[in-house]
């Protein structure tokens, strides 16, 4: 009876082992900042993406970390120091991956066309 | 003798004259600043934000009624400085439907502002960051 009992908990731990989708936790890390950015906590996602920057730089880090300083820039009284420093995230993020974008739907008109600015030399 | 004595005359007059206007350039200057700094210390600040983005179509003084002069393309995040008071802050995304209405009070020398969630930003999943641009 032990034995069944042992064998019933192997499969059913097996099989939801086997269920459990496999997350890059990069992508865990960078959806969670995005979502910072989104619900509109800036300072929490710089943060976050800074750390994720210092551990391992990728070219989406740094292509978020850009529109959460164009944004805090816009919120700002003194504006010019955010926008330098996206304005060099962008650089970052197009020269690891040229073909990065930001999508019209979820980023401000704005931004997007700060960000395309960037590319066109800006 | 009388040319070098007019000629001293003239370089003394010319050099008031040039004294005055640079008097007066700072007394200009002295009183712009104090009326930036009056501005600074009695308006507010109202500070926009939206996700996934918003047209600011209007901000109206609840009070006076009066609306306040806006861009046509004024996009969040954006942020204005406003004279103390309650306005009333219409925002729109073409793709979410109705535009949203905030009402919010502006302090003299305080920042106030919106966060307007067409969608859950919680909850929004990371867009396509490659590809053409949509």
């Amino acid at each position: 009876m032990k034995r069944v009992i042992v064998m019933a908990f192997l499969v059913v731990f097996g099989a939801v082992a086997i269920a459990q989708p496999h997350v890059d936790p990069a992508h865990a890390q960078l959806q969670s900042a995005y979502q910072a950015f989104a619900a509109g906590n800036v300072d929490a996602s710089d943060r976050a993406l800074t750390s994720m920057l210092r551990s391992r730089p990728s070219a989406e880090a740094y292509l978020l970390r850009g529109a959460v300083r164009y944004t805090r820039a816009m919120l700002s009284r003194d504006p010019d120091p955010m926008l330098g420093a996206a304005k060099n995230d962008f650089r970052a993020a197009l020269k690891m991956k040229k073909a990065l974008r930001l999508n019209r739907n979820a980023f401000s008109p704005k931004l997007v066309a700060f960000f395309e600015e960037v590319r066109n030399g800006g | 003798m009388s040319g070098v004595a007019a000629a001293v005359v003239l370089v003394l007059a010319i050099g008031a004259g040039g004294t005055a206007m640079l008097t007066r350039a700072h007394r200009v200057r002295h009183r712009a600043r104090a009326v930036q700094a009056s501005v600074m210390t009695t308006s507010g600040r109202l500070v926009i934000n939206a996700y996934p983005w918003a047209n600011v179509t209007s901000i109206r003084n609840v009070s006076t009624g009066i609306a306040v002069e806006i861009d046509t393309s004024f996009v969040t995040p954006s942020a204005v400085d406003l004279a103390p008071g309650r306005y009333q802050v219409m925002l729109a995304n073409a793709e979410y439907g109705e535009p949203v209405q905030r009402v919010i009070d502006v302090a003299p020398g305080k920042e106030a502002s919106i966060n307007v969630q067409f969608e859950d930003g919680a909850r929004a999943p990371l867009p396509d960051l490659e590809g053409e641009s949509r």
